[in-house]
């Protein structure tokens, strides 16, 4: 294993600062969940402190709770899976914000919260059908809420859903349920400061989905949309690199393999970047694969499997395009024992 | 106010030694193997699958520069020669091996799902009739492939429960009908009960290796060894 996936702290920067200059008046929450998408909550984190931005999150409370601890007072840092005991203790001990989309876990944070008031983002249901509390549950879950936050045991500061992206009408449905519930949590006498339904692809192409807080992951690393176009002042900030590590006539091998996180279904589907440009990955192994060969080839060449395209390489949602899935997935999966290592 | 998630809301990762230790005698009685630790043990964690081997007989190893401390450590030789064996030792399913790693998850939260409604991103299910959903953690960071909703099924209270829609990065939902469950309850994916061999349909509905998969899970998720 000779593999490294490199960070580049300054394209995360510009991509912080596209999204940014694209939303703007909206604020940008970038998401750090996942170990920041496997970039590294720490170094992801302090170049969205470096930039100015205000709002983190992560739905996983290990990257929420790393990125408080870098952030501190800088960034207010949001959590959006439902947690256990401990782990609501933790969270709101570390300052974090809570997503809430059940009923139930919003009686046990406000129970938990015998100091300063919880600080909580309610979720609606708006058609994804995961977390989040169906429109008809909705008035009641609000009027508790409300009961709640002028016992002071919660504060609401924010009303928040995610969006299918199955359709324009599918989401416009979804941001009339959205409009809808907002007016019954201020009926109710909730005074959200921010609303937050749109992620990357929605928050980029639809002013009307920004509100006040636009959530991105994906723009922020770099990751384009599955079938969605390249954007002007966005790039991938990881490069996973493997070096040669035996060179036959017409075939080289690299010390990756599917054991590394790198789908053996890539195998004769996609090229990958080296030192002559692009060459077809011909074949997966466990612990190796098989890359078409390059005049003057070396062991110890630098291959490089995705990235911003320097040496010939797809993107990973160039990759992850040619076996039905998207971008994010070989990002996310690169193993966790592979050194990730900071460029810039 | 009884909380129910028992410990934590992310999926964890049973670790059996029992079980590692089982496969592994079958595996020594040939003298002459080398048992595959690459890659902290294919994601079950180097130290106990080590211990196992050299507890069972087993003297040959290769694992990967990083673990040979842990190798060494047991009293099992480090060899570059190519391992054999491994679905046996994890015991994927057609080895004749007892799986050594059970994925789990707690059910988050449980809501209705009326008919004609879709479920996560692109909506690529809907529900055909009334019924009742839960939202169970484990998505595709954690190596649960994106590629199986609509594919396979996770056990909940004693049946087999669909993944409907689309595995998201994080999380999923099952389909979980009239069954008597709970926001705390368990849910496997694979490993052990009605879903020992489900990493093989897991392989079919992605095309990608049984070793694979199960690294991808053991490398990403907490684990804990049980006997």
């Amino acid at each position: 294993m000779s593999a490294e996936l490199r960070i580049s702290r300054a394209r995360l920067a510009a991509n912080i600062a596209t999204v940014r200059a694209r939303v703007a008046p909206a604020d940008v929450l970038v998401v750090v969940k996942d170990n920041a998408y496997g970039h590294g909550v720490e170094t992801v984190a302090a170049v969205a402190v470096e930039a100015g931005i205000g709002w983190m999150g992560a739905i996983d409370l290990r990257s929420a709770l790393r990125a408080k601890a870098q952030a501190g007072d800088r960034a207010r840092v949001f959590c959006w899976l439902t947690l256990s005991q401990q782990e609501t203790r933790d969270a709101l001990a570390a300052g974090l914000e809570l997503g809430v989309g059940d009923a139930l876990y919003l009686e046990r944070i406000a129970e938990l919260a015998t100091g300063a008031p919880a600080i909580v983002h309610l979720k609606i249901d708006t058609g994804l059908h995961r977390n989040g509390v169906r429109p008809e549950h909705w008035p009641a879950f609000v009027g508790r809420a409300a009961e709640l936050e002028r016992a002071g045991r919660i504060r609401v500061a924010g009303i928040w859903s995610h969006i299918s992206e199955a359709s324009d009408a599918d989401d416009d449905a979804a941001r009339a349920a959205f409009d809808a519930a907002v007016g019954a949590a201020r009926d109710a006498g909730l005074d959200p400061e921010v609303r937050h339904l749109a992620a990357s692809a929605a928050g980029w192409a639809r002013a009307e989905f920004r509100y006040e807080l636009v959530r991105f992951g994906a723009f922020v690393y770099g990751v384009r949309s599955a079938d969605g176009p390249d954007l002007e002042g966005i790039a991938p900030a990881a490069t996973l690199v493997a070096r040669v590590t035996a060179v036959g006539a017409d075939q080289v091998e690299i010390g990756i393999g599917s054991l590394d996180g790198l789908p053996s279904t890539l195998g004769g589907r996609v090229a990958v970047g080296t030192p002559s440009g692009p060459r077809e990955l011909v074949r997966i192994g466990p612990g190796s694969s098989v890359v078409a060969a390059w005049p003057g080839v070396a062991v110890g060449d630098e291959v490089a499997v995705f990235g911003p395209g320097a040496s010939g390489e797809s993107s990973a949602t160039t990759l992850a395009e040619a076996i039905g899935t998207v971008g994010e997935e070989p990002v996310l999966r690169v193993s966790p024992l592979i050194p990730r290592v900071l460029v810039d | 106010m009884t909380w129910p998630n028992p410990r934590r809301a992310a999926p964890l990762a049973r670790i059996s030694h029992s079980a590692l230790l089982a496969n592994a005698r079958t595996l020594a009685v040939d003298p002459a193997v080398v048992v595959d630790l690459r890659r902290d043990a294919w994601g079950h964690g180097i130290d106990v699958v080590a211990a196992a081997a050299a507890e069972a007989g087993i003297r040959f190893a290769h694992a990967d520069p990083r673990d040979a401390d842990a190798v060494a450590r047991v009293g099992l030789e480090s060899v570059a020669t190519a391992p054999t064996g491994g679905e046996r030792l994890y015991g994927l399913p057609g080895s004749g091996g007892t799986p050594a790693l059970v994925l789990t998850a707690p059910v988050l939260s449980i809501k209705p799902l009326l008919a004609g409604e879709g479920v996560s991103y692109g909506y690529t299910h809907r529900a055909a009739a009334d019924t009742r959903v839960a939202l169970i953690s484990g998505g595709y960071a954690e190596g649960v492939v994106r590629g199986l909703g609509n594919r396979a099924s996770v056990e909940l209270s004693g049946g087999l429960r669909p993944i409907i829609g689309r595995v998201a990065m994080d999380v999923c939902v099952i389909d979980i009908a009239d069954a008597p469950a709970e926001p705390g309850d368990e849910a496997v994916y694979f490993g052990s009960g009605l879903v020992r061999d489900a990493l093989a349909d897991w392989a079919s509905a992605t095309g990608l290796t049984p070793a694979e998969l199960v690294c991808a899970v053991g490398l990403h998720v907490e684990r804990e060894v049980v006997a």
